[in-house]
Order: C-alpha cells, then sequence, then structure tokens
C-alpha cells in the first residue's frame, strides 16, 4: 500500500499553535496556494498506472476543505474511481470548521456510498480538534469556530447513521500538549458518549489508529523536544486510565 | 538508556508527497522539498516513485549510508514515518534484483540494534 498525500491546498483557516503551516511564512518557499483542478485531474488519473493499492489523502499542511472546489474536486475523484481504478482508499484530514458549507457532509457520504468501488473506499475522517472547551480552542487553534467544528462532526455522525453506511469511520484527535492537557478528560468524555450514540462505540488510542472503528486518538505531538513532548502525552495518559503507572505509552514502528 | 539504531525510513518507500504545484517528494515532513522527486505534471508517479533517484536512496537507507540518502533525510528525526520492516526490506531487494543485496540486508538487520 502506497499512502500518497496530494495537497489541495496549503492554506488553512486556522493557526494552530502546533502547526508548521501557521507559523512559517512560505511554509514550502512559495506563496500560499490552490491546486487547479487540471493538475488534480492529472494526478489522479496517472494513478491508474501505479502496480501498488493507494490510500489518497488529499492533504498536506493545509485543510483541503479552504480549497474553493473541494466539493467538485472530491465529486470527481470518486466518479472515475468505479472498481477502485484509482485509489483503493481515501482519507480525509480537516479541523471541521468549514464542513457546514456547500454541502460538504452530503458530498462527503455520497461520495462514500458510491456504488462502483469497495464498500470500506473512503476510511475515514480525522478531525483534528484538539480541545474541548471555547477558551482551549481559541488558545490552541488560534481563532474561533470549535463550536462549528464540533457541530459537524455530529452532523457527519447523524447523516452516516442516517443513511445507513458503515464508512467512512470518525476519528476525533487531540495532539496532546501542555496547552490543552486540561481539556483531555471533558474531551474523552464527550466523545465517548457521542460516538457510543451515534455508532459501534469508540476505541480510544494514543498511537496511529490502526483499526477501521471509530476512534478517539490522544495523539502525540511531534517537536523538536520530542522528550519534553512525549513526557507530557505520558502523563496525560496516566491521567485519563488509559495507560497504567510506569508503563511507556507504546508507540508503533509503522506509523502508517 | 542505550541508542536506537536507526532503521531505513519507510517513508521512502510507502508516503509520496504531492505539493500543490505537481511537484512529489518522499515525505509529508519535507516541507521544503529537499527530496523532490519531480513534478507529476511532467512525469508519472510510476516514473519518479519507481525510477533511478529514490533508488539509490532507498540502497543507501538500507545500507546505513544516510548522508547518502535525500538530502531532507539527514535533518530528519527520522522516527514519525516508523522503520521499513526487514522482511519488506527483503522484498524490495529481491524485486529489483540488485545481486547479493538480499544478503548484505539481512545481516546489517541482525546487527546488534543497540549499536549505532
Amino acid at each position: 500500500m502506497i499512502y500518497l498525500n496530494l495537497e489541495l491546498t496549503d492554506r488553512c483557516n486556522l493557526r494552530c499553535v502546533m502547526c508548521d503551516q501557521a507559523w512559517t511564512a512560505n511554509v514550502h518557499d512559495s506563496p500560499d496556494r490552490y491546486m487547479a483542478e487540471e493538475t488534480w485531474q492529472t494526478l489522479l488519473e496517472g494513478l491508474a498506472g501505479v502496480d501498488e493499492e493507494i490510500s489518497l489523502c488529499p492533504h498536506w499542511l493545509g485543510d483541503p476543505t479552504v480549497h474553493p472546489r473541494f466539493g467538485p474536486m472530491l465529486r470527481w475523484a470518486f466518479d472515475r474511481n468505479g472498481g477502485n481504478r484509482l485509489f483503493r482508499h481515501f482519507k480525509l484530514h480537516t479541523n471541521g470548521v468549514l464542513l457546514d458549507r456547500d454541502d460538504a457532509v452530503e458530498t462527503l457520504l455520497d461520495c462514500a456510498a458510491g456504488a462502483e468501488q469497495r464498500q470500506d473506499t473512503f476510511q475515514f475522517v480525522h478531525f483534528s480538534l484538539d480541545a474541548h472547551t471555547a477558551d482551549t480552542w481559541r488558545r490552541v487553534k488560534g481563532t474561533g469556530g470549535r463550536r462549528r467544528a464540533y457541530d459537524n462532526v455530529i452532523r457527519l455522525l447523524a447523516e452516516r447513521r442516517e443513511r445507513g453506511l458503515d464508512w467512512p469511520k470518525v476519528t476525533v484527535a487531540f495532539v496532546v500538549m501542555e496547552e490543552n492537557r486540561a481539556d483531555a478528560a471533558a474531551f474523552l468524555a464527550h466523545w465517548r458518549e457521542e460516538l457510543d450514540a451515534y455508532g459501534d462505540g469508540p476505541q480510544v488510542l494514543w498511537d496511529w489508529p490502526v483499526e477501521a472503528r471509530d476512534s478517539i486518538y490522544f495523539r502525540r505531538l511531534n517537536h523538536s523536544d520530542q522528550q519534553a513532548a512525549d513526557r507530557v502525552h505520558q502523563e496525560v495518559l496516566l491521567e485519563l486510565g488509559l495507560i497504567e503507572d510506569g508503563a511507556q505509552a507504546r508507540t508503533m514502528d509503522r506509523s502508517f | 538508556m542505550t541508542a536506537r539504531r536507526r532503521p531505513p525510513c519507510s517513508g521512502l518507500w510507502e508516503t509520496p508527497t504531492v505539493h500543490v504545484s505537481g511537484d512529489l517528494t518522499t515525505c509529508c515532513l519535507d516541507d521544503h522539498l529537499r527530496n523532490r522527486l519531480g513534478n507529476l505534471a511532467e512525469s508519472t508517479l510510476p516514473e519518479l516513485w519507481y525510477g533511478d533517484r529514490i533508488h539509490r536512496w532507498r540502497m543507501a537507507q538500507i545500507e546505513g549510508r544516510f548522508d547518502d540518502s535525500g538530502p531532507h533525510c539527514n535533518r530528519c528525526h527520522w522516527q514519525a514515518a516508523g522503520s521499513y520492516p526487514p522482511d519488506r526490506v527483503r522484498e524490495y531487494l529481491e524485486r529489483t534484483s540488485v545481486p547479493g543485496a538480499a544478503g548484505r540486508a539481512r545481516d546489517s538487520q541482525d546487527e546488534d540494534p543497540n549499536s549505532t
């Protein structure tokens, strides 16, 4: 399996404290921009010639939902993926704030429900939430939008259930840092309840999601002082009762 | 605590990453496209992802010559993508038919994992 990241845009609507995109001007050494639709189509058609199966993620440093043509470009990709000729899996990473625009949730589920592809093609939507209270959200994400993001996760869950779809699975992610650790317990309780209500019940993870289930993911911060970041991560997992005292948080050798 | 021996990075095999312009690099940590392999408007993904340049970088990683791998790789803390497992390395060497390399890689992987 090849895990292909295709960057729809390097622009983002938020300014997260832990994100290079937010704090580095011209993060790719060129002005931020949107991928042209023609480029998107050329790149996707090129996937038909790849021997290995492809898991496609339309994301690198920006948030793909910021692209003004996000919905049509997604539909184009799935319309041409009959028989999974272009990609075997698809996953979306987003902060979720903009999914109430342009019928984006409906677009996602229409794509997931495509009849001419394998049922688990649209594997998951990964929501980078990282906060529970509005204050922490603003501190960590650099602006507002917490309520919109939370509501949009619920919209997706509710509509998925309404349509009787098993896919995509939903991951609500929380990158553990000093700035948000006080929210971790409330985040866990809240999303346990919601994911129980709308699905089969979540798995709680602190390493890269490995199972095809709805997930609450307490993610390790990737940081230049990795030992300090790992220490905070470990402490929070202990506080949440996810690991036992003295145990090391297991991290996978293989993350993808 | 003993240092962990640096394994080959799975990013070079598994995480092609395409900039908004169509430029292709080897992983999502290469923000500055130092490992740029080419542009997908000018070449196909198979041409670049199974091409000579990235093959040389993969071989350098397998043989522990990280200075000879992609220019980004030595700036990286290399633990984000995870290691490329020994069985997959052997499979790669067999598939690319590198004479004698499968044995060398096996010997290398069998070394003391705590040596650096």
